[in-house]
């Protein structure tokens, strides 16, 4: 088991399981603090984390979210992250849990 | 959504299942992390989910129990220091040492997790409340009820200092455990440091090198003291910077303590030894000592002065019995040349020994034109002398002598021409 594998999978509350860079999960810091802590909970064992409270919806947002972060971390000019208006409250509420 | 798609127009839904108020959710979550806490202070933290944990302390804060949360960690980590300290402080002395370093080390990490867990409290109710963020209140817990704790402190304190003396004696000790051991100190804050361990070095290291300084001064001669306690300023220097967290040229004053005891103290003596003192340095042309001696001297204040004030009245002796001696009032080459061999010498040794410090050059100077004004007869002789260096010259250019005889008249001329810069 390499605790240094490529990818890490996030489950949302329906089950649904998304599977991501390392690189791109680390931009939470809550994510970050799990999976690179110096315990070995068990979250870190499995590179899994799961949200109960997250559902499936809002947590793709996020994936997406971190995936746009990490491309456009270092530029200048960078076009727009278009928020639903729907989802924009649980997205604020997750990104909140999630320190992201 | 519910409503049909007309321009601008969007719903926000409730959220969903919002959780029942119940009164006693904070008791049954604070149990959650209580007892995983516990698990991670007896290092069996494998078990448990992270997010799990971490969402109960979202929840907590999120529906305003974040006092009751924060209050009750406090407590646990409080009664954690405590059990801890009753441990540490049933250990032997022997082991006393080793064993806080364990225990330390051991906390710092279960902290640091602890702390993990509870990061969206740190982020938002600490923040809010100006708390200390829950990592330094665990540090400052444990500072006070354990490291601080009476029958601790004190232990810890004389166990270092004594590790330290013998070091100082010769013993090889484990500089490991000294410097792991003030770098916990450090890390519960600089006031904890300099109160429990900097100020009692400091004192005890002055009392030392007070009794090593005396001890030395009558043993030994000037230039053996002097190369012993350069070696034990450096020796000092060198544990410091290893063993301990303090810096050496600190204002903590460890530096300037040492200097004082070893250096300041026993200038004076150093320099009026019998036998041994600065008298007997510069006649026999101890560069290598003198050149120690002026460094020593230099790092503690008027030291310099008075090496030059030594050195200004010697010069003065030796001139004055040139100046005053009947023999030379009969051979003026002679008596020129014996003043010039005077300035020759102590030049030398002011640019080997004392870094060619001007201070010390202007006072040289001074020294002379006290000495060679003495005799009414100097500029006489003075003339006379450069005159037979003439004479020599014109000799050497006639006789086809070799160019660096020359030469050597033309440096004999330049000296003599600065003794005349002496007269008055």
């Amino acid at each position: 088991m390499a605790s240094e594998s490529d990818y890490v999978t996030l489950v949302s509350a329906e089950g649904f399981e998304f599977v991501i860079e390392r690189q791109c999960a680390l931009m939470s810091g809550t994510i970050k603090a799990m999976l690179t802590g110096p315990a070995s909970y068990a979250e870190s064992k499995e590179n899994t984390v799961t949200f109960p409270e997250i559902s499936t919806r809002i947590l793709e947002k996020v994936v997406e979210y971190f995936h746009y972060k990490v491309r456009w971390s270092h530029s200048s000019e960078v076009p727009e992250f278009k928020i639903e208006p729907e989802i924009a409250l649980e997205l604020l509420m997750a990104a909140n849990f999630l320190d992201t | 959504m519910s409503q049909g798609p007309r321009k601008g127009a969007f719903v926000i839904h409730a959220f969903k299942s919002a959780p029942p108020k119940d009164s006693d959710m904070p008791h049954k979550h604070w149990g959650k992390l209580r007892d995983a806490i516990m698990q991670i202070f007896n290092e069996n933290a494998g078990e448990l989910s992270f997010e799990e944990l971490y969402r109960t302390g979202y929840n907590m804060v999120l529906h305003k129990f974040g006092d009751f949360l924060y209050s009750n960690v406090e407590n646990l980590l409080t009664e954690r220091s405590k059990e801890l300290c009753e441990v540490v402080a049933k250990t032997p002395d022997e082991m006393l040492l080793q064993e806080v370093k364990k225990t330390w080390h051991d906390h710092k990490r279960s902290l640091t997790m602890v702390r993990d867990i509870l990061m969206y409290m740190d982020r938002t109710y600490v923040k809010q409340n100006q708390k200390r963020p829950v990592f330094e209140m665990g540090l400052n817990v444990f500072c006070q009820n354990c490291t601080r704790s009476p029958r601790v402190k004190d232990r810890i304190k004389n166990l270092l200092l004594q590790l330290i003396q013998q070091e100082r004696d010769g013993e090889k000790v484990d500089r490991n455990l000294i410097r792991c051991t003030t770098q916990m100190l450090l890390d519960m804050g600089k006031v904890v440091y300099a109160e429990d361990f900097e100020r009692p070095f400091v004192e005890s290291s002055q009392h030392y090198y007070m009794v090593e300084a005396q001890r030395l001064i009558q043993a030994s001669s000037t230039p053996e003291y002097l190369r012993r306690a350069e070696q034990r300023l450096n020796e000092e220097a060198d544990r410091v910077t290893a063993c301990l967290s303090t810096e050496w040229g600190s204002g903590s004053g460890i530096r300037s303590t040492v200097e004082a005891e070893l250096v300041g103290k026993q200038m004076e003596a150093l320099l009026v030894k019998e036998g041994s003192g600065i008298v007997h340095l510069l006649e026999e042309d101890k560069l290598e000592d003198l050149r120690r001696m002026f460094e020593l001297f230099s790092r503690v204040s008027g030291g310099p002065q008075l090496i030059e004030d030594a050195l200004a009245d010697r010069v003065s002796q030796q001139g004055r019995e040139v100046v005053e001696s009947a023999e030379n009032q009969t051979d003026p080459v002679g008596y020129v040349k014996k003043l010039i061999g005077i300035k020759d010498q102590y030049d030398y040794i002011i640019r080997h020994a004392f870094r060619d410090d001007k201070a010390f050059t202007n006072r040289l100077h001074k020294s002379f034109e006290v000495f060679v004004n003495l005799n009414a007869r100097s500029p006489e002789y003075i003339s006379l002398a450069m005159d037979a260096h003439l004479r020599g010259q014109r000799k050497a250019a006639a006789g086809a002598a070799a160019a660096s005889d020359e030469q050597q008249v033309e440096v004999q001329l330049e000296k003599a021409l600065q003794m005349f810069r002496f007269l008055q």
